[in-house]
């Protein structure tokens, strides 16, 4: 690395009064002082700037226990995290059968079965200095267990406060969904100033599992969030995920599925926005290790400014996971000339009798359309905004819960409701038209 | 309404229109015929408002004002509506929602409240029964998927919509069975008034057959070669465009 990084993580915390989450918390903390930050030399890193990270002092956010007022969904298990800690008093009485909703250091006690065979199993410290991080910053988040057979009608809304400026959280949520479960969960990270949020979650979606899952990031553009979710997906179940960042700063996202039993179904949607010098990254990869798997990748950015969006998508399929089916579509829209989109298909395939799509486009808005829009009388920026979100709009409309969808809509449309650079005469007319390139 | 002096238009540095001259006043329909390439809908653009379209000499009045001044959807406001030869199609965005957003817009410009969307419906209802558009269409997106005839049923039900004061249809005829051409025709008919004008752009008399012009144009090689009553169009039909010229200046010879 060039210089010493500014942001110097404090590991000053004492160690974990459980001794499971102690020698988790140490290995990882020796992980990442030989990790060190990834450099713009590790493939995975090349093209994110970790400025906002490294540039900065954060400091470990100070205990809270205030819970901030914000959104949430109506009807729904509520799930409150400010800074690294759960608040809620989750009222047991409250929670439909089969459900367990826990502290993490309460887990280790209650549960250690549990968080041996999963905490820090499906996230790998090894090689992922951010999951490192967050490992070795005190596992204070929580487990959410759903027993064999539990179907929860209402949705699990975690929100995760960071709060303040110049400090960094480290939230943990580990979800595990037994076997036939059935729920929806949906995950919010919202930072309200110049903070940075590392996030780790981790999902076991049980076999005969249904699990729909929603990631919203809602932070500033002043905050990062370099987050990572790492995810198993077992036999005939299905895995279903919404994920959209509306800025910051940087924002990135490591998303890994591995589909370990036949029949396991993905679909991973992801929507990033950004503006000014905003940077967006998601980083996927799917891993088909067996046969008769199916999964779907729909990433969409929109960028404006001189913004800069990384979508990375890997599709590794094994030697023996024959019949695999595996789709994936990445796709730019760019509002501003100096906007920079990369998207990286990369697939890994060891299987002979697979089927794998892919198709990438970075594109501008339809300039037909635009001009059709206004034709009929609708002024430029309105028919641009209107355009932009139609190009989200598969993603949107992916999203399972209505009230969610319906916010991510008005927020998309609140921010596109500032104009656009305008692109040049010449270079609209080299534009091409989306649909032109897919597949 | 409408009137063009001298227009002209090029386009990558190629000049496409030499010099238009037209007078369209209110209540009248004028035909533009000619043959491919001649500039018909290089004419409409420009006068919607076409950006990457140059005007290179002449002007424009729209209802007394400078219309090349004018953006194009404070035109589309303004009462102008082209009815396109080729409707893009816009995944993604609901027929619907983009109709009441228009019309909203234009309600907006005349000082008129919004439009609440039962009212709205209704008044979908209503005119997608004039031009026979079948309203499950204005549940999907604009144009998409729409056949041929549909898209151009779409434009006429808009135009029914949106009531502007002039209207420019381009080779709306095209691509239209006999049933569906008298149809939209019949649409087209409804919405004659005598404050609303038509430009109604062809290369076949057929459709001049339901909608009857006061005047027909001929336009060749960027410029109107001959104008007249409907009998021109007649003419055309029988005789082709071949024994105009496209240079008037050697007429002189002929
Ligand atoms: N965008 C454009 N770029 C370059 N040439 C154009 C463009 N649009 C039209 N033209 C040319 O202008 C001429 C007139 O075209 P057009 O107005 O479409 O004719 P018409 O509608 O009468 O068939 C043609 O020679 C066509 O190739
Ligand atoms: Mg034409």
């Amino acid at each position: 690395m060039a210089s010493k990084p500014l942001f110097q993580p404090d590991f000053a915390s004492p160690a974990h009064p459980m001794k499971i989450l102690a020698t988790l918390g140490s290995k990882a903390r020796d992980r990442f002082e030989e990790l060190g930050f990834p450099s713009r030399r590790d493939e995975d890193w090349r093209l994110t700037s970790l400025a906002p990270v490294t540039d900065h002092q954060f400091a470990k956010a100070p205990e809270a226990t205030v819970t901030t007022e914000g959104w949430t969904l109506p009807d729904a298990v509520i799930i409150t995290f400010v800074n690294d800690r759960v608040v809620t008093e989750i009222d047991k009485g409250d929670l439909p059968p089969g459900v367990t909703i826990t502290a993490l250091s309460s887990a280790a006690a209650t549960h250690p079965h549990l968080i041996e065979n999963h905490l820090g199993r499906l996230a790998r410290i090894d090689d992922q200095p951010f999951v490192a991080l967050n490992t070795a910053q005190g596992l204070e988040g929580a487990l959410i267990h759903l027993a064999p057979g539990t179907n929860l009608d209402r949705p699990l809304d975690i929100v995760y406060n960071t709060t303040g400026d110049d400090i960094v959280t480290y939230p943990r949520t580990l979800i595990i969904a037994e076997e036939g479960a059935k729920a929806t969960v949906l995950e919010t990270f919202v930072g309200d100033g110049r903070s940075l949020i590392c996030p780790v979650t981790e999902v076991a979606v049980g076999p005969n599992t249904s699990l729909s899952h929603t990631r919203l990031v809602e932070i500033n553009t002043e905050g990062s969030c370099v987050g990572s979710l790492s995810v198993t997906v077992d036999e005939h179940a299905t895995y279903r995920l919404s994920s959209a960042a509306l800025g910051g700063s940087l924002v990135r996202a490591d998303i890994r599925v591995d589909l370990v039993g036949e029949g396991a179904d993905t679909v991973l949607d992801g929507l990033t926005l950004v503006g000014g010098n905003e940077q967006g990254t998601a980083h996927v990869i799917v891993d088909h290790r067996v046969p008769n798997c199916t999964s779907t990748q729909r990433f969409r950015s929109v960028l404006d400014g001189r913004s800069k969006a990384v979508f990375t998508g890997r599709i590794i399929v094994a030697e023996d996971a024959q019949k695999t089916d595996a789709r994936q579509s990445s796709r730019s829209l760019l509002r501003s000339s100096d906007a920079v989109a990369h998207n990286n298909p990369q697939l890994e395939i060891y299987a002979d009798d697979v089927r794998c799509t892919h198709g990438s486009t970075v594109g501008q808005l339809n300039p037909e359309a635009l001009f059709y829009l206004r034709a009929r009388g609708i002024d430029r920026s309105t028919a641009e905004g209107i355009l932009t979100l139609a190009f989200a709009a598969e993603v949107l409309e992916g999203i399972p819960i209505e009230a969610v969808r319906s916010r991510l809509a008005d927020q998309l449309t609140a921010r596109l409701g500032q104009p656009s650079h305008q692109f040049s005469k010449r270079k609209a007319q080299d534009t091409m038209k989306f649909g032109d390139l897919e597949r | 309404m409408l009137e063009l002096r001298n227009l002209h238009v090029a386009i990558g540095g190629s000049e496409i229109l030499k010099g238009i001259d037209l007078k369209v006043n209110a209540g009248e329909v004028h035909a533009i015929m000619g043959p491919n390439g001649s500039g018909k809908s290089t004419l409409a653009s420009v006068l919607a408002g076409r950006e990457e379209y140059e005007v290179t000499s002449g002007e424009v009045l729209f209802q007394g004002e400078n219309l090349l001044e004018i953006d194009a959807e404070t035109r589309a406001r303004e009462g102008l509506f082209l009815a396109f030869q080729y409707p893009v199609e816009i995944p993604g965005v609901g027929n619907t929602y983009f109709l009441r957003t228009a019309l909203n817009s234009v309600r907006e410009h005349r000082g008129q409240p919004p439009v609440d969307a039962i009212d709205f419906l209704q008044l979908v209802r209503e005119k997608a029964d004039v031009v026979k558009l079948d309203p499950s269409l204005l549940k999907r997106a604009v144009n998409e998927g729409f056949s041929g005839g549909e898209k151009k049923r779409n434009e006429i039900f808009q135009m029914a919509v949106l009531e502007p004061r002039l209207a420019i249809l381009d080779e709306t005829d095209s691509g239209l069975d006999i049933d569906a051409l008298r149809i939209v025709s019949e649409g087209v008919n409804s919405l004659r008034s005598p404050d609303r004008s038509f430009i109604i752009i062809t290369h076949y008399q057929r459709l001049l057959d339901h909608i009857i012009p006061d005047f027909v144009h001929v336009l060749k090689d960027g410029r109107i070669v001959e104008s007249g009553g409907r009998e021109l169009a007649l003419e055309l039909e029988a005789r082709g465009y071949d024994w105009l010229d496209s240079d008037p200046a050697l007429e002189i010879s002929r």
